[in-house]
C-alpha cells in the first residue's frame, strides 16, 4: 500500500511535507538530548574511568590498562562470564521452542485460545524482582511449598536445600525465566505467524501434509528472519539478567549463580564485597566495557552463524 | 481416534502450562493472607486456614509501604507522560522527514540493545548528581524516560508510517507547521499506539528495579515498591519475622498491574506484536 502511494505522492506538496524545518529539529530535540546525555555520554565516562583508579570521591588516578589486566586475571569475573553464557544458552534453548510450539497451537483452531494467550502473558506484566522473591519463597528450605508438596507426595523425607547446590539454583532461575518469558515470546511468534500467507497451508493440506510436516517444511522456513530476530532478543535478554537473579539467589551459593551485570553492579555500587567498602569505579568501568563487548560478540556471532546456515539451506 | 488423542494431549499440555503460569501468582495471593506462623510452618496447603487481612494494614503501618507505593505511582506516571510526549514527536518526525543525523539516530537506537543497564548506571548517577537531580524522584524519572526512547520512538515511527501522507499534505496547504500537524492531525489518529506505549512503559516503570535501586541506596524515602520489597528480603530489618508483610507487599505491587492488564489486555498484546513486526 505504502509503496504504491509513494510514486503518486512525490508531487510538490509531498516534497514540502518532507522538507525539514527548524521546528522539526525542535521536535526531536528532547529525544536527542536525553539520548546523548543519558545514553551516549555515560559510555564516554566509563571509557575514561576505565583507565583510572577512582573511588567516586577523590580524583581519578591514571593507571593505564591496569584495570583491564586485573579483570583478565580475576577468576571470579570469568566465573560470572561462564554463568552469563550458560544462562544465555539454556534459557533461549528452552524458551524459544516452547514459546513457538505454544504459538503454533494457539494460532490454530483451539477453544478458549484468547483466554490461554492472555493468561500465558500474565507473568510478563509482573515485576521480575518481586516475583523472583516469590520463587525464592516457594523453594525455601524449611517452609517453602516445593518441599512441602514433595513431602506430601512422599517423594522426599528430608527437606531439600535447593539453593545450596549450584546447578539446582541455576535451574530454579531458568524455571523462573521460562515462567516469566514464554508468554512474551509467544506473542512475538504469534505476530510472526499471522503474517504468513494462508494459501500455502491450504495447498499443503490438499497435498495431505500432516501437522508435523507442515510445521517443519513450511512454518519454520517461512518464519526465517523473524525467528532469528526473536531468538537473538531472547539471548540478549538472558545475558542481561539482573533483577531475577538478584531477587532469587543474590549470587548464592557463594557467587556461583552471579552474572556479569551483578558483578559490575557490585563493583560500581557496593565496593566489590570482600570487606572492601570503597567503590572501585575504574575497575568496574573496565569490566563494563569488556562485558559489553562480550554481549555484542555473542549476539553478532549468533546472527552470523544463523546467516550462513540459512544461506546454505537456501542453496 | 488418533486425532482425538492428539486433541486431548494438546489441551492437556495447554492446561499444564496454564497451571504453571498461574501457580506462583495464586501462591503469592493466598500467601499474603496467611499469618507469619502459618507461612513459616510451610505445608502444602495454599489456601490460608485463617484469613489474616491485617498483613496489608501492617505493611502500610510498619514497613513504609505507603511511601513506597506513593513513589512507585509518581515515578511510573511521570515516566509515562514524559515518554509519550517525547517518543511520539520523534516517531512522527522519523516517519515523515529526512534530517541530518537520522541514520545515526536509528543505528544508535539499535546499538543501545547491546548495553546492559548495569554498565552505564554509575556515570548516569554521577551526571544526575551534577545536574542536582539526586534528591528527588526527578533523577530516576528523567533517566527512565531517556532509556525508553529507542524502543518507543521506533514503535511510534512504525505506526506513523502507516498513516497516509495525504492528511499531512492538506494540513500543510492550510498553513499548518509540523508541530501543528503532529498535534492536531496525527495525534488523534495515534490513539491506539499511544495507549500501547502508555501501558507498556507504565509496566516497565512500575516494575523497574536496578535504576531505582541504585538511585536510592542511601535514600530509603525515595524507594519504590520493588526496591523496598527486595531490600526487606536481603535482611533489611526483621528478616524472617516479616515474611508475611513482604508477601503482602508483593501483592500490593503486582495487583494494580494485573488489574490494568486484565482490563486492557488487547492493547498489550496487539501493541507488542505490531512493534515486533515493524521493528
Amino acid at each position: 500500500m505504502n509503496k504504491l502511494m509513494k510514486p503518486d505522492g512525490s508531487g510538490s506538496a509531498a516534497s514540502k511535507v518532507s522538507k525539514t524545518h527548524l521546528g522539526d529539529y525542535l521536535m526531536i530535540a528532547p529525544t536527542g538530548v536525553l539520548f546523548i546525555v543519558f545514553g551516549f555520554l555515560p559510555i564516554l565516562y566509563i571509557l575514561g574511568y576505565s583507565f583510572t583508579e577512582y573511588n567516586g570521591f577523590s580524583d581519578p588516578k591514571w593507571v593505564g590498562l591496569l584495570n583491564y589486566w586485573r579483570c583478565f586475571q580475576d577468576i571470579g569475573w570469568w566465573q560470572t562470564v561462564i554463568n552469563t553464557v550458560e544462562f544465555g544458552l539454556l534459557i533461549p534453548l528452552l524458551q524459544i521452542p516452547l514459546a513457538l510450539v505454544i504459538a503454533v497451537i494457539l494460532n490454530g483452531k483451539i477453544r478458549g485460545k484468547n483466554f490461554f494467550r492472555v493468561t500465558y502473558f500474565l507473568p510478563n506484566i509482573t515485576s521480575s524482582a518481586v516475583m523472583g522473591i516469590i520463587f525464592y519463597f516457594m523453594f525455601a528450605t524449611d517452609n517453602g511449598i516445593a518441599n512441602a508438596i514433595l513431602k506430601t507426595l512422599h517423594l522426599i523425607s528430608a527437606n531439600i536445600d535447593w539453593f545450596s547446590n549450584e546447578w539446582v539454583a541455576k535451574w530454579i532461575i531458568v524455571l523462573f525465566r521460562l515462567w516469566f518469558g514464554i508468554g512474551f515470546y509467544m506473542v512475538l511468534f504469534l505476530a510472526a505467524l499471522q503474517r504468513l500467507p494462508l494459501d500455502i497451508y491450504e495447498s499443503a493440506q490438499i497435498d495431505g501434509a500432516n501437522t508435523f510436516v507442515t510445521f517443519t517444511k513450511i512454518t519454520l522456513p517461512m518464519l526465517g528472519d523473524l525467528f532469528k530476530v526473536i531468538t537473538a532478543l531472547s539471548i540478549l535478554d538472558a545475558m542481561k539478567l539482573f533483577d531475577s537473579i538478584k531477587a532469587i539467589t543474590n549470587g548464592a551459593p557463594a557467587g556461583k549463580t552471579e552474572v556479569m551485570t551483578m558483578y559490575i553492579y557490585r563493583y560500581f555500587f557496593e565496593g566489590g564485597g570482600g570487606g572492601s567498602v570503597v567503590a572501585q569505579e575504574g575497575y568496574a568501568s573496565a569490566v563494563s566495557i569488556i562485558a559489553t563487548i562480550i554481549v555484542a560478540a555473542v549476539a553478532l556471532l549468533y546472527m552470523n552463524f544463523t546467516k550462513n546456515e540459512a544461506d546454505e539451506t537456501g542453496g | 481416534m488418533i486425532r482425538k488423542l492428539c486433541r486431548f494431549l494438546i489441551y492437556f499440555f495447554l492446561i499444564g502450562i496454564l497451571v504453571f503460569m498461574l501457580f506462583p501468582i495464586l501462591y503469592a495471593f493466598f500467601g499474603s493472607f496467611k499469618s507469619v506462623e502459618e507461612f513459616l510452618q510451610g505445608g502444602a496447603q495454599i489456601i490460608p486456614r485463617v484469613w489474616r487481612y491485617q498483613n496489608y494494614i501492617e505493611a502500610f503501618s510498619k514497613v513504609n509501604f505507603g511511601i513506597y507505593t506513593f513513589n512507585s505511582v509518581v515515578f511510573s506516571l511521570a515516566s509515562v507522560v514524559g515518554i509519550l510526549i517525547t517518543t511520539t514527536m520523534t516517531g512522527y518526525i522519523l516517519a515523515r522527514k529526512v534530517f541530518v543525523g537520522k541514520k545515526l539516530m536509528l543505528s544508535s537506537f539499535g546499538a543501545a540493545l547491546f548495553l546492559t543497564g548495569a554498565t552505564t548506571l554509575f556515570p548516569v548517577v554521577i551526571i544526575c548528581k551534577h545536574l542536582g537531580l539526586l534528591n528527588s524522584l526527578w533523577g530516576m524519572i528523567i533517566v527512565q524516560i531517556a532509556w525508553s526512547q529507542p524502543m518507543y520512538s521506533i514503535l511510534a515511527m512504525g505506526y506513523c508510517s502507516g498513516i497516509s501522507k495525504s492528511l499531512d499534505e492538506s494540513a500543510m496547504l492550510d498553513g499548518c507547521s509540523s508541530f501543528q500537524i503532529y498535534w492536531r492531525v496525527i495525534m488523534p489518529i495515534m490513539k491506539p499506539i499511544n495507549a500501547t506505549i502508555a501501558l507498556l512503559s507504565f509496566r516497565e516503570a512500575w516494575n523497574a528495579f536496578m535504576l531505582p535501586l541504585a538511585f536510592t541506596l542511601t535514600k530509603p524515602n525515595l524507594r519504590t515498591l520493588a526496591v523496598g520489597i527486595v531490600n526487606l528480603k536481603d535482611g533489611g530489618g526483621e528478616g524472617v519475622s516479616s515474611w508475611n508483610l513482604m508477601i503482602a507487599g508483593t501483592m500490593i505491587s503486582i495487583l494494580p498491574m494485573i488489574i490494568v492488564y486484565l482490563t486492557m489486555n488487547r492493547y498489550f498484546l496487539s501493541g507488542l506484536s505490531e512493534g515486533a513486526v515493524k521493528g
